[in-house]
């Protein structure tokens, strides 16, 4: 029996599906024996720490920094839907003395994400070599988020001059606007403010093909392949914040995992693995301006290609003894940028979809595996399992939230 | 995620506050004003000055510098009616109209002051005339809606507002044209509400347009001044499913025994 070479299976499940964050890792080059059974569950939970997100260039930086905004007299302006309010407000902002360009003042906004997610699977060994396994995660997306507007001192001494006026009514509407902007402007166009939020869903369904290539003792070759249905709950583009649960479009993943034993009880493995997406098409907004993205206009028929992942991982394991190892890996995954067309509007308006969908992100991942099977088979353990606590964190990112993950994965056997 | 997490950048956000708890505003309490009461005691009952009129529907780029000079025009009015208004109270504590009348007799010092008042409001009365003209010739150039009141009819009789019952009476807000005689279009006994938040109180009425269809709204700010009270504020004009903007502004004079 090869029990006590079975490891951790590979269930690092994809819980936001697209947009890449902090996710379970676990490197293995095992592979099942013939008809033997496997069945796992898998719980984690990652959350962002301390509100802080990886910038464009790469930068850890405060949420309310990164999502921070600078507002001009002329973008306030143009999202003034009516044509004729909108001339109006122009001369009166001319008549007051404040450039178009001049600030107005600049709007706070903090983004909290709790993932946290279940993961079923079963599995069997086909052959000695080959394996199948069905993996169902299921997934817990709570969202909340706060905005703050901060006038500027061009918009207060609008305010101020108004009330000296005694265009009271005119100087409180201008604060109330900007104080509840975002609530008025979501309802004007048709977006869910029911927030904060939060989903369960299935993500998807994984069928995943696991193949040992190589096996001389001590070097090994595992190619992995998934196919990856889509299944569960899809996005809403009546939803203000973008939560993507699952992938909502067929996609492949192929990744080679690679292990060396080069001491008795140390083992050093490599992965990588690609990620190709299809086309589909759905419903979406379609915005009009990068500087302001609410809109009514939707295109039903709107081609959607999420970006191709590529990634890569290293992972060092040191056994113990028979029962305990642990691990220390790092991982990199890379995300292209999103591709948006359809035939409704212009081109460059959906290539405002497009702007910073690209992301990438570091995580360092360590943990602890108990293997209880080889003890099952001297009879001095009730059941075969093994069990694998891991932590993981990113520590380098772009457009990603600063997150870490905490997760328990339960696999038990039978044959 | 980020995608549409930047729609959030570009928009006036509220306080440090959760969405959800964000108040509809439209549910925020106005209350019915009392003070605005005892003070329309104090006040005369003849409008001094209306103005009344609506933008054009479409406004281009090339009519928004119209626009600014009507807005220009709009805050100068309210500054320089104060200033006639203090020229005219001045001349009515000083008696001089009765001085200049030969009626009271003083030295030739304070009758030439009086002759002096009587210069700078003739001349303000002029200036704020043209003004009015100005505004009234800048926004049917642009195809706006120049609603015709008193002044433009050179009527002596005015608009009457009743702060007991509540009412504005308008001697003309618009004009018809029968038999080639632009008659005024009067709309008598409007009652209106006059509410208060924490820092300003507001007066509103609504009504049926007599000379057309349509419904006008009209919120006007009550801004109390030494000599007068200034209503002035937003006119809509409700109709076929669109709004027509417009301004609206009356002015009227506190009592004289209480300048």
């Amino acid at each position: 029996m090869r029990f006590t070479l079975l490891l951790i299976f590979l269930i690092s499940v994809e819980v936001l599906a697209t947009p890449i964050g902090v996710r379970y890792n676990y490197l293995t080059t095992e592979s099942l024996p013939k008809s033997l059974w496997t069945y796992g569950i898998s719980s984690g939970n990652m959350t962002s720490s301390g509100s802080r997100t990886y910038d464009e260039s790469g930068s850890l930086i405060d949420n309310k920094d990164y999502y921070r905004s600078e507002l001009s007299y002329r973008e306030v302006s143009e999202q003034i839907k009516d044509n004729q309010e909108r001339a109006l407000a122009l001369a009166a902002f001319s008549v007051y003395g404040k450039d178009l360009d001049e600030s107005v003042g600049h709007v706070e906004n903090d983004v909290d994400v709790d993932v946290s997610s279940q993961t079923y699977l079963i599995g069997r060994g086909l052959t000695d070599k080959t394996d199948l396994f069905f993996i169902f995660p299921t997934v817990n997306i709570k969202t909340s988020f706060s905005s703050e507007f901060k006038a500027s001192e061009s918009l207060k001494s609008l305010v101020a001059k108004l009330r000296e006026e005694g265009q009271n009514s005119r100087a409180t509407k201008i604060l109330e606007d900007t104080k509840n902007g975002l609530y008025r402007q979501l309802n004007e166009n048709g977006y869910s403010t029911d927030y904060p939020g939060e989903v369960t869903s299935l993500a998807n369904i994984y069928i995943n093909l696991r193949h040992k290539a190589f096996d001389n003792g001590s070097f090994k070759i595992l190619s992995d392949s998934y196919f990856i249905i889509p299944s569960g709950e899809t996005f809403d583009d009546n939803q203000f914040l973008d939560l993507r649960i699952n992938e909502e479009q067929y996609s492949f993943k192929q990744g080679i995992t690679f292990s060396e034993k080069f001491l008795k009880d140390f083992n050093a493995l490599f992965s990588m693995s690609y990620h190709k997406r299809f086309p589909f098409e759905k419903s979406r907004r379609i915005p009009r301006s990068d500087t302001y993205r609410l809109t009514t206009d939707k295109d039903p028929n709107t081609t959607i290609k999420y970006g191709d992942s590529l990634s890569f991982s290293s992972q060092f394991n040191f056994k113990i003894d028979p029962t305990f190892s642990v691990y220390v890996g790092q991982g990199f995954e890379k995300r292209y940028s999103d591709n948006y067309s359809g035939e409704r509007f212009s081109k460059e308006r959906y290539q405002i979809l497009e702007e910073n969908s690209d992301q990438e992100i570091g995580q360092f991942y360590t943990g602890v595996t108990i293997n209880t099977v080889e003890r099952f088979l001297k009879q001095k353990f009730i059941i075969p399992l093994d069990l694998n606590i891991q932590y993981a964190y990113s520590n380098f990112g772009k457009n990603i939230l600063d997150s870490h993950m905490l997760t328990f994965n339960l696999i038990g056997f039978y044959q | 995620m980020k995608y549409l997490l930047l729609t959030l950048l570009l928009i006036g956000c509220g306080q440090e506050t959760k969405l959800k708890d964000v108040p509809d505003l439209s549910k925020r309490s106005v209350k019915p004003q009392t003070t605005i009461t005892t003070m329309g005691s104090s006040l005369q009952s003849e409008v001094e000055i209306f103005v009344a009129f609506l933008w054009p529907l479409e406004i281009s780029q090339s009519q928004i510098k119209d626009v600014e000079l009507v807005l220009d025009l709009g805050r100068s009015l309210r500054s320089g009616n104060e200033s006639l208004l203090g020229v005219k109270a001045e001349f009515e504590t000083l008696k001089c109209e009765q001085i200049l009348a030969g009626d009271i007799i003083v030295t030739m010092e304070e009758e030439d002051y009086c002759y002096d008042l009587e210069d700078r409001r003739s001349t303000l009365t002029v200036t704020m005339l043209e003004k009015v003209q100005t505004m009234k010739q800048t926004i049917e150039g642009i195809d706006g809606e120049w609603l015709d009141s008193n002044q433009d009819f050179d009527s002596s009789e005015v608009s009457q507002i009743d702060f007991e019952k509540n009412t504005l009476s308008i001697y003309s807000m618009g004009s018809i044209n029968k038999n080639e005689e632009k008659l005024p279009v009067p709309y008598p006994k409007l009652p209106f509400q006059i509410k208060s938040l924490e820092d300003y109180s507001f007066l509103e009425m609504s009504f049926p347009r007599s000379d057309a269809d349509g419904l006008y709204s009209v919120k006007a700010d009550i801004i109390p001044r030494k000599y007068s009270v200034i209503f002035q504020g937003d006119l809509d004009l409700f109709r076929n499913g669109s709004i027509q903007r417009g301004i609206i502004y009356w002015q009227v004079l506190k009592k004289s025994s209480l300048l």
